[in-house]
């Protein structure tokens, strides 16, 4: 349905099914961060180059300030809001406050929706397979070494607990 | 971003239609290319009509010994996909260069040829493939060769209306090939060379990208080693040479138009050697 240039769009947003009337012009970044408040994924670059604002979409990690709020009609979103059981949080998070893989945070969330969509098809990646896929992932803070041992030591964690 | 109408139509010709009756509208694939330059102002369409809906055109297919790709799957799809990396495996690679993973999962095989950048990544292993594009009018369809569907800087040869709905390599199989781009970082960068050769028993082909208004076939450097089986050093550096001499690349901030020669030169030479050499399989 729509009138003019807003459109009404129904889509799920971390497991969560959502109605929204959105501007054409509105990018599915801004509507995540303002409409429903999710903050984590964060406008860096706004074109393609950071990956601060990484989310899945329909299972695989994109850019959303390159996916128009239009576009994710009828679309699974999952947001670093979504990927933690409740009360708990999820064993990527986990990892990455252990192996200080977090400064200053800005690109944290992005950083673990790719990683989990990484570790969502491959269970076990090498390092090499782990540098590739955090390859769209910047971080100006850390230098990446912890970053990439956190994704080692929750890979590691998460087949022990699959078993 | 100017605000715009949007439809996601659910037929080829709704799609062409709407296309035709509309001066200022755009075709939305994975919108990498589109979004970034609306972003910036530099492209404010009336109306965007995404092919999202038309399940028709995405897929990768072979049949009868002709691979079909349709115009909307996704690059990573292009890049991991098994039989590509079985018959065609420097086509995967092109595609695995192709901006960052997160790029790749939105970004098409088409939209990198329809926006015809001269360093578009898939348009050196498409020309030197001989692949041809398949063009929709939403009834009949035309076809043609890609080298001639990039007419030059961010144009392509479609008609109002006219959407390319993919392209068909023929006879993909007993291509040897090599994919090289080099960019000014590792990866994430667009190219300030890339280049395709390719070896199908003594027949020769090279293609090469961000060095004129389109990626270029050098038929003179192929035709100078058709017909030879194992071509010496010194006729792979002529080759190199000559590849070095017909392409007209320009200074800009990726590189120096000498730098561009002299990469040309070494790479072609080191890419021919490595599918010429014994082992050089792939
Ligand atoms: C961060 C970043 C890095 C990038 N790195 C690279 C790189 O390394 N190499 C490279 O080559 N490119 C790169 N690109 C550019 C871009 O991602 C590619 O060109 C991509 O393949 C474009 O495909 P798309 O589906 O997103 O096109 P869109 O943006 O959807 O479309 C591009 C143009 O083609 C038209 N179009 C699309 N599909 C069709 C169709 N089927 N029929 C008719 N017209 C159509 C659209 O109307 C538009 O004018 C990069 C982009 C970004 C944002
Ligand atoms: S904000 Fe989206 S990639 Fe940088
Ligand atoms: S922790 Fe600061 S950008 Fe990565």
């Amino acid at each position: 349905m729509k009138k003019g240039f807003v459109h009404e769009i129904n889509f799920t947003v971390n497991g969560i099914k959502r109605a929204l009337s959105v501007h054409s012009n509105e990018t599915l970044l801004k509507v995540l961060r303002e409409h429903y408040g999710l903050t984590g994924a964060k406008e860096g670059c706004g074109g393609g180059e950071c990956g601060a604002c990484t989310v899945l979409l329909n299972g695989s990690p994109v850019n959303s300030c390159l996916v128009l709020a239009v576009e994710a009609d009828n679309a699974h979103i999952l947001t670093i809001e979504g990927i933690a059981a409740k009360d708990s949080i999820h064993p990527i998070q986990q990892a990455f406050i252990e192996y200080g893989a977090v400064q200053c945070g800005f690109c944290t969330p992005g950083m673990i929706m790719t990683a989990y969509a990484l570790l969502q098809k491959n269970p076990d990646p090498d390092e090499a397979q782990i540098k590739r896929a955090l390859s769209g992932n910047l971080c100006r803070c850390t230098g990446y070494v912890q970053i990439i041992e956190a994704v080692k030591a929750a890979a590691k964690r998460m087949k022990g607990k699959r078993g | 971003m100017n605000n715009f109408n949007y439809e996601r139509p659910r037929s080829l010709r709704e799609a062409v239609s709407l296309r035709s009756r509309n001066a200022g509208a755009f075709y939305l694939a994975g919108g990498t290319d589109l979004i970034v330059q609306m972003r910036d102002d530099l492209l404010k369409p009336s109306l965007l009509i995404d092919l999202k809906a038309l399940k028709q055109l995405e897929g990768i297919d072979m049949k009868k010994d002709v691979l079909h790709i349709a115009a909307l799957t996704k690059v990573s799809a292009v890049e991991m996909d098994r039989t590509l990396l079985r018959t065609l495996p420097f086509l995967c690679d092109a595609a695995g260069f192709l901006g960052s993973p997160l790029t790749r999962n939105k970004a098409t095989i088409g939209g990198n040829i329809c926006n015809a950048s001269p360093a578009a990544e898939f348009g050196t292993p498409l020309i030197a493939l001989n692949a041809r594009a398949v063009i929709s009018d939403g009834e009949k369809t035309r076809v043609m060769a890609v080298e001639d569907f990039m007419t030059g800087v961010k144009k392509n040869a479609l008609k109002r209306g006219e959407l390319l709905s993919g392209f068909i390599i023929p006879d993909p199989k007993g291509h040897k090939g090599r994919f090289f781009k080099k960019s000014r970082i590792k990866l994430v960068d667009l190219a300030t060379v890339n280049i395709t050769v390719i070896k199908k028993g003594t027949e020769y082909r090279i293609a090469i990208g961000s060095c004129f208004i389109k990626p270029l076939r050098i038929r003179t450097a192929e035709e100078m080693l058709r017909g030879i089986k194992e071509p010496d050093a010194r006729l792979l550096g002529k080759a190199a040479r000559i590849c070095a001499e017909e392409i007209k690349p320009i200074d800009d901030l990726r590189g120096t138009a000498d730098f561009r020669r002299d990469i040309v030169f070494h790479y072609v030479k080191k890419l021919l050697g490595e599918l010429t050499a014994k082992g050089g399989q792939r």
